[in-house]
Parts: C-alpha cells; structure tokens; sequence
C-alpha cells in the first residue's frame, strides 16, 4: 500500500495514464510542429483527429477489414497530409504572402472558422450514429492491468509514429529544412529554401500526426463527429505544460499528463479526471510560464 | 568589357515618410569586389534587404546577371546565386556546424546530396572548423559563427554574387584574416562577385578596388578608398553635418 | 486585391460554416412576421434540441427527424388545423448549453412566433428553459428530458413526455429486488441526468430498507477513459453494474469495462434506451449479447394509428425503425396540434389549459397522451411511458425480440 492505495491498483494506473499518455503526445505534437515552422496555432486540429478516425473506418470497413488495420494506417496518414496540404495552399498561405510579412490573427480566424465548418459539416452529413472499424486483436495483460488489443495496438503505433518523425526530422532533407525554418523562417529562405512549399508540406505532416491519433484510436474511442474534442483540450493543455513549439515538450507533457490523470483519479478521485491536466496547467503557469521546454519569444 | 553581375536602376525605399534609399544606382561588374560604406543610419542594410527580396522596393529595379530580380522571393534569388549573409549571424543555433552547411544545399539546385556533404566538409577543413563540425552552432564563439556564416554561402555550387553585411564586427583578428582569405580565394577561384559593408577600413583597403558611399540613403560617390575618404563631402556626412 | 483575396476567403468560409451549422429551419419557410395573423398563416412550433457540441447531436438529430415526419402527418393526415391552416417547424440548436437553450427559445417564441416549444433531451438545458418558459409563458413540451426539477417546480407551461428519474430508479430498484443483487456499482456521468438518478437510487434504496450497498464512480461526460473509475468499481466486487452515461460514454464504459474483464462477468444495466439503436451491434459486435437495458415501449404493445404511420414513413425514410427520441418528437408535434385544434386558438393560456384536458390526446402509444394537474412532484404535466427492462440474449437480435425482464408502467 502507498499512501492508502493498493500497489497493484496504484501500477495498473499508472500504465493506463502511460499508455494513453503516448496518444495525447501525438494529439499535441502535430500543433506544436505546425507552430514551430508556421508560428501560427492551428485551432481545428481536433478535426483532422475525426477526419484521421472517419478515414480509417470507412478504409477498413468497405475495403481492407479489421485485420489490415496497420496497411489502412499510412493510407489515412497520407490522405489527410493531402488534406491538409490542400487546405494550407487554399486557406492560409494567402495570409502569409506578400513577402515576409506574417498576419497571424488571420491565420487564427481562418482555422477557428474552419472548426466550426468541418464539424458542422460532419455532424449533417454523418447523422447521429457512431461507427467504429472494429478489431480481431485479443484482450492482453500489461503489468497486471488487462488492456484491450487495439488500445496496446494504438500505443504501439502511436510510439512507432513518432519515432517515425523523430527520423524525418533528424536525418531527411525535409527533415534539416522544417528544423531550420523553425529556428529562423528569414534565414532559412535566404538559404534558399522554398518557404511556401515548406509551410504546406510542414502543415500537412502536423494534422496527419493528429490524423494518425485519431485512426489508431478509432477502434478504441469510436468514430463519431465529435470525437475531436479529446485533441482539442488535451491538446491545448499540453502545449502549455510542454512548451508551445518544442517537440520534447509536446513528448514529455504527453505522458506527464497522462501520469497526472492517472494519479490524480487513483489517490483523489475519478470523477476529476479531466481536472487533474488543468491542475498541472495552472501550476506551469505559475512556476515556467512558456512551459516546461518552452523558450522566451525573441521578436524575429 | 566586363560583364555586369548586379546592377540597381533607381532603387527607392521609402518607410511611410521615410526615405531609407533614395534613387541608388549601382553598378557592381562581374568578378568584383565593392566596398560599401556609410556612417550609421545611412540605409546600407535597407539596402541589401531590398537586394535579396527581404523588403520590396517602393520603385526602381535590381537586375542580377542581367535579369530582374523584382518580386522574385528571397528563396529564388538565392536559387539564382544571390546569398547574404546578416550582420547578427543568422545561423540555426540549435543544428550542428555541419547541419548549418548542409542546409545551404537548397540553394544550390544542382548537384547531389552527397557532393553537398563532401563540399561542406572541404569547407570546414579550409576553415578550421573540422574539429567543431558536431557541435551545435550556439556552441561557437562570435567570431567562429561569422566565419560559419560566411562559409554557408560557399557551399553554394550556383554562387553568383554574396553581400556580405558588416561580416567582421566584433570578431578577432586571426578569424579575420581567415575570413579575408576565404573571400579572396573564392573571388579568384570561381569568379564570385562581392559587395561588401564594413566599417573596417583596413579590410575595405585590402579586399576593395572600388568603394560605394552611402548617406543619408543615396549614393554620395565611388571611387577607390583614397579618393573617397578624402572627399570633403564624405568627411561631411561622417561627422553629421548634412549633405546637401 | 491580395487584402480582398484574404478577407474574401474568410468571409466565404463563415457563411459556408453557418450554413452548414444543422441550425437552419427545415421542411417549411419561415412564417412571416405579420401582426395580425391571416387566417391562412403557417402555424409554427418550436424545435429546440442540440444540434452541435457540447449537446448530444446524435439525440438532437433523431428529434428531429421525427418532429419533421409529425409535421407531415399535421398537414397531409390531421390536414392541418384550424380549418386546415398548415403547422411548420422552426429549428434552434440548444448545443446542450443551458444558456444557448434559454436564448434559443427566446428566438422561437419572439421571432417566430412559435405556439409551443418542444425537442429537449438535455435535462440541464430543459431546466433553464423551463425558467424563461414561466416568465414568458409558451409551453414546453419536453422531448427527452429526465430530470425531476422539469416539472417538479409545477410550472404552468413545463410539459413532458418522457419518464421521470424518480420512476426509472424505482423502476430498476424493483428488478434488482426481484433478481437478488445486493452491490451495486453506479458509475455515472456528472450531469443533471447522471447526478439525479444516482440520488434517486440511493434515496429510494434506503426509503425501502432494501439492504443496499453502492459504490459510486462518476465521471465527466466529455471522459474518453473510463478506466479509472471500472477499476475501482471492479475492486469493490459488485453483483451489478449501472451504466449511467449518455451518448458515447454509455459504450465506451461497456467496452472498457469488457476490456478490464469486469463484464460480463458482472451483469451491466443501461440505463436508457441506447442499445436499441441500430448501430448497437455494429458497435458491440462481440460484447453487446447480455446486456440488460431500459426502454420505453414493448413490441407487444400495440402502436396507435399515428405511431404505425410513423413507423412505416421512418423505416421508408431512414431505412431503420424509429428510435424513441423520433417517436416522442412526433408524438409532442401531434399533441401541439390536436391541442391547437381543440382549443380554437394558438394563445398560450388557452394552449395550456387545453393540454390539461384529462381526456388526453392521440400520441404514438395506444394509450392516449395526457399531463395531470394535480400529478405530485415531478409527475405534474408528465405522460410516462412504461419502462421495460429487456436484455439482449443473441448476436444481432433485433430488439423487439430481446428477453423481457420486466415492465413497468405508472399507475
């Protein structure tokens, strides 16, 4: 017993709050990637999650079944970075032409009314019934708590996915540009690199990350129009505790949170569980404002 | 007749009711390496972001090798061979040494990405800087990162014409030399054309045929060094009574 | 051009979005807003439901669906009313948002000048209407709203036409009797709906001295992991769980309580209708046999001539038989009207004492719609149907043909 709670209760928790915590750092990563090279927050991020989930059960059901889950994967991912690269070109790389000039309020508008736009959308042209794609994969036991096939599968493939982008990022080409357009958008096009081209692919990869989220979990969470929601706040939440920008910080404020939920429902209660994040939130605020990873904004 | 490598045909940028340059034509030929001078204030970093796309020009037309580089984003004219480098060293701090070379290989266009890797490691040999070529760049002091940044342009196959603005401020005097060298083996060996601003007059002496004098955001007179520092109009404007 | 190019695409994408809100009035245009009404005017009732988050859109939308079909049945089967005047609906998004309701039903009543209001499944959102509905005085007719305080406060223009928790918690407090469960597990969300029916059950269990033991796990209604509180529900070894939640909680909590083996080893109870959606087993392939759950009419019970109507336009139209959120909606659209019919006119106090008519009116259920005056507590204004507990026995059993446990009807 720790502190009243029983050990085994206390471990099955905490490797609940891991495992999920894995996922919530996807949700959060293709944010603050998309911050780190575009410096604009897109708000409408918890849509490519449903839009990533929608994909991926219509992929299995009509087509590829249940047990080629993994083969309709990078067809989701790859369908909604086309998405999202077409919705960049169209929406907001008008805001950023001109130049070097940046107008970030509008960038803003634009995805918050793109909120509203696909959700609306989905919410009429789905109707009120839930879906999910299904899953053959059988019951496991990790640690001592029992853990559903395609809960495992979905943190498996989530830790799979980024270290994925972990590689892109350190050792593609691709990759070298989105890290130096990150540290300086100015000196990164005076190295001749094609900024606008850079922004749509960097926007694409972010909302397929929360695409990826959204399709690994699909089975687990249900696919319905507002599923996104989930993204949205924790998300947010862990952009704050992490960092906005720093891709360790999306890494660790994932599982942190996750942690935080899990420990705050074992030795407090349940019922709070999604208070615990906003208690880790107001306490970054308080001791590191820009948050754990996080750096001072330098002007340019 | 020398070819011309980049010509300006009465460039103006103005802030509102601010004039930062006024009516500049210059002619830089091919091959060449111009000074560029000027007290503070006198519109010579305006005037080099005009030439690399940084800023827009209010009017007038900037021709690279004969063609306009008007509305060509800064990206394109460094893909036509036009690179700067920035006076507070624009480098990506938390990338390696190597990593800040390599990215210079968007400009280049041509050639594989494995010559771009041997090219920067030939660069960092002619510089000294093997030793550091893991470290991140934030781990340099001032001078090594001008030095850095000076070679990023050269990694540059299509290389053209670099401005380089204000390169040896605050940096020691055995990296200038270094970097002098650079300049002048790169300007005989592949025909690169500089335009130069500094402060430094003994390196504007060293490195300069010819001389541009900024002020007030106009062009004031060219000529080599001496000509230019004798002129009484240019006393003038360094000791801030007005040019008329 | 470039300033026009930006602000034109933003522009454009919030009219496509607000057009594409579910928010727009369906199935007739808009009355006019004349002063004196014509003879020949529209009559238009009110549909206030949620449409959009943070509501429950699923619910909102089956509302919907039948409020529409009741509109058809006015104007081609009851041919209209008043000397054959045409009945339409006005639709406002509540988004399951307390405030956005009570301003949507000012809309309807003001704007368009609706003579009653119906179409509310969230019981927090049905609370604050029915508060602006006493100062205003158009009657509301509550779709779905289970609440007690609806129409426990008495009133004049709070109606409904769904059970009340009081009775669903005596209800199932019978059946957990009859079947000897003695630990209860109540896992339920925090809303109005959760937080009353776990008061409910607590209070009427130690009123009865029935020997009860609980443990009770609650969650927040956007929870997408119920985990935590199973396992602690799993720890306390209960002979029966309650499913408290609506909308995707109810199934992720039978899918995660699966997953930790905490069913079917334990038997789980529903504690509305859910399961009776078509989707039940498309979302429960493997674990959705067993489960034992509420819902509001037998398949033995006959249907009036209204609900048969219903059935076979819905079935045609949406290719499944109606769930009960569609049923009551058409039911509360059939009732405005047979009301507004028999009392000549569309003012509200005149709308109101007619509706209290103890000789009822045509509903879906054979049994005619009625809404005591003088019912005690929440049963004032109330209609309830019977609440039935069946269970699910096979794979893909449509629910008609589920087990009966037991049934349950207000006397």
């Amino acid at each position: 017993m720790l502190l009243g709670v029983d050990l085994q209760l206390l471990s099955q928790y905490v490797i609940a709050g891991l495992m999920i915590g894995v996922l919530y750092a996807l949700m959060a990563l293709g944010v603050t990637f998309i911050y780190s090279v575009m410096k604009m927050i897109n708000w409408s991020m918890g849509q490519f999650y449903m839009l990533g989930s929608f994909i991926q059960y219509l992929l299995v059901v009509r087509w590829l079944g249940p047990d080629l889950w993994f083969v309709a994967l990078p067809i989701t991912a790859a369908c909604v970075f086309v998405i999202g690269a077409i919705v960049q070109v169209v929406l907001i790389r008008p805001m950023f032409t001109g130049g070097i000039e940046r107008r970030d309020e509008y960038a803003t508008e634009i995805t918050i009314a793109l909120l509203l736009l696909l959700q609306s959308l989905a919410t009429v042209l789905n109707g009120p019934d839930e879906h999910t794609p299904g899953s053959h994969l059988p019951n496991f036991t990790v640690g001592t708590l029992p853990v559903g096939g395609a809960t495992l599968a979905a943190s498996l493939g989530g830790i799979t996915a980024l270290i994925l982008f972990a590689v892109l990022l350190r050792r593609t080409w691709v990759g070298l540009a989105l890290r130096a357009a990150a540290q300086s958008r100015v000196a990164v096009q005076t190295a001749g690199v094609d900024l606008m081209r850079l922004d749509m692919i960097a926007f694409g990869i972010g909302v397929a990350l929360a695409a990826i989220a959204g399709a690994l979990l699909a089975p687990v969470y249900l696919v319905y129009p507002t599923n996104g929601a989930v993204t949205t706040t924790k998300g947010f939440e862990i952009i704050i505790i992490g960092g906005l920008g720093s891709i360790p910080g999306a890494l660790i404020g994932g599982l942190l949170l996750g942690l935080a939920e899990a420990l705050g429902s074992v030795f407090i209660a349940p019922a709070y569980q999604n208070a615990y994040g906003f208690v880790l939130v107001i306490a970054v605020l308080l001791l590191r404002p820009t948050g754990l990873f996080g750096e001072r904004l330098r002007a340019a | 007749m020398v070819a011309t490598m980049l010509e300006t045909i009465g460039l103006t940028k103005r802030f509102g009711g601010l004039f930062a340059n006024t009516d500049i034509n210059l002619v830089i030929a091919q091959g060449e390496i111009r000074g560029l001078i000027g007290p503070n204030g006198a519109g010579k970093t305006t005037f080099i972001n005009l030439l690399t796309g940084v800023e827009e020009p209010s009017s007038g037309d900037i021709q690279l090798g004969g063609s306009t580089l008007l509305r060509q984003a800064p990206y394109a004219r460094a893909r036509r061979g036009l690179l700067r480098t920035f006076q507070i060293p624009k480098l990506f701090r938390n990338m390696t040494v190597f990593e800040n070379l390599l990215i210079q290989h968007f400009a280049s266009g041509d050639g594989t990405q494995r010559d771009a890797r041997l090219r920067a490691d030939g660069l960092l040999d002619m510089a000294g800087l093997t030793r550091l070529r893991d470290s991140p760049a934030s781990h340099l002091s001032g001078g090594q990162q001008a030095l850095l940044q000076l070679l990023g342009g050269f990694m540059v196959e299509g290389l053209r014409c670099y401005l380089l603005d204000e390169p040896f401020a605050g940096v020691n005097p055995i990296v200038k030399e270094t970097m002098v060298e650079l300049i002048q083996r790169h300007n005989r060996s592949r025909g690169i054309t500089f335009l130069l601003v500094s402060h430094e007059m003994s390196v504007i002496r060293q490195l300069c045929s010819s001389v541009t004098v900024l002020a007030e955001g106009k062009v004031l007179i060219e000529g080599t060094l001496d000509e230019v520092t004798a002129n009484a109009q240019v006393i003038d404007a360094y000791l801030g009574k007005t040019w008329s | 051009m470039k300033t026009m190019g930006r602000v034109g695409v933003a522009a454009a994408l919030l009219v496509v979005s607000a057009a594409c809100t579910p928010n727009s009035g369906v199935g007739a245009p808009t009355s006019s807003t004349g002063t004196a009404a014509a003879s020949t005017d529209p009559i238009t009732i009110g549909l206030l439901t949620p449409l959009s988050p943070p509501g429950d859109p699923a619910a909102g939308q089956l509302i919907q669906r039948g409020a529409e079909l009741g509109v058809v049945y006015v104007n081609t089967v009851m041919k209209g009313v008043l000397n054959g005047r045409q009945v339409q609906l006005a639709v406002e998004d509540d988004a399951g948002t307390p405030a956005t309701g009570a301003v949507g039903y000012r809309r309807l009543v003001t704007e368009k000048k609706a003579v009653a209001v119906t179409g509310q499944f969230h019981s927090s959102v049905n609370i604050a209407v029915n508060e602006v509905a006493n100062e205003v005085g158009v009657p509301v007719i509550s779709t779905q709203g289970s609440a007690a305080d609806i129409t426990a406060k008495h009133y004049p223009a709070a109606f409904r036409t769904h059970v009340i928790d009081p009775f669903r918690a005596s209800s199932w407090l019978s059946w957990i009797q009859q079947k000897g469960y003695k630990k209860i597990a109540l896992i339920a969300e925090t809303s109005d709906y959760g937080v009353g029916l776990v008061n409910e059950t607590k209070a009427q269990a130690a009123a009865g001295n029935m020997g009860l033991t609980f443990d009770i796990e609650q969650f927040d209604h956007a929870s997408t992991d119920l985990t935590p509180q199973l396992l602690k529900a799993k720890a306390f070894g209960p002979d029966l769980v309650i499913n408290i939640g609506v909308g995707a909680p109810a199934d992720l909590m039978l899918d995660q309580a699966n997953t930790i083996g905490l069913y079917p080893a334990v038997p789980m109870l529903i504690s509305y209708d859910t399961p009776t959606r078509a989707q039940w087993f498309q979302l429960h392939p493997s674990d959705g046999v067993g489960v034992y759950f509420i819902a509001y009419f037998s398949p033995k019970e006959e249907l009036s001539d209204a609900g048969t109507w219903l059935a076979t336009a819905y079935q045609a139209k949406y290719n499944e038989p109606p769930a009960y959120g569609a049923l009551n909606a058409f039911a509360d659209v059939i009732v405005i009207a047979q009301a507004v019919q028999k009392a000549g006119k569309t003012d509200a106090k005149t709308l109101i004492s007619t509706l209290e008519d103890p000789a009822g009116f045509k509903g879906w259920a054979a049994v005619p719609v009625t809404f005591p005056k003088d019912g005690a507590g929440a049963f004032f204004h109330t209609w309830i149907p019977p609440i039935l507990i069946l269970q699910y026995t096979q794979a893909n059993q449509n629910w008609r043909d589920a087990k009966l446990e037991a049934s349950f009807s207000k006397k």
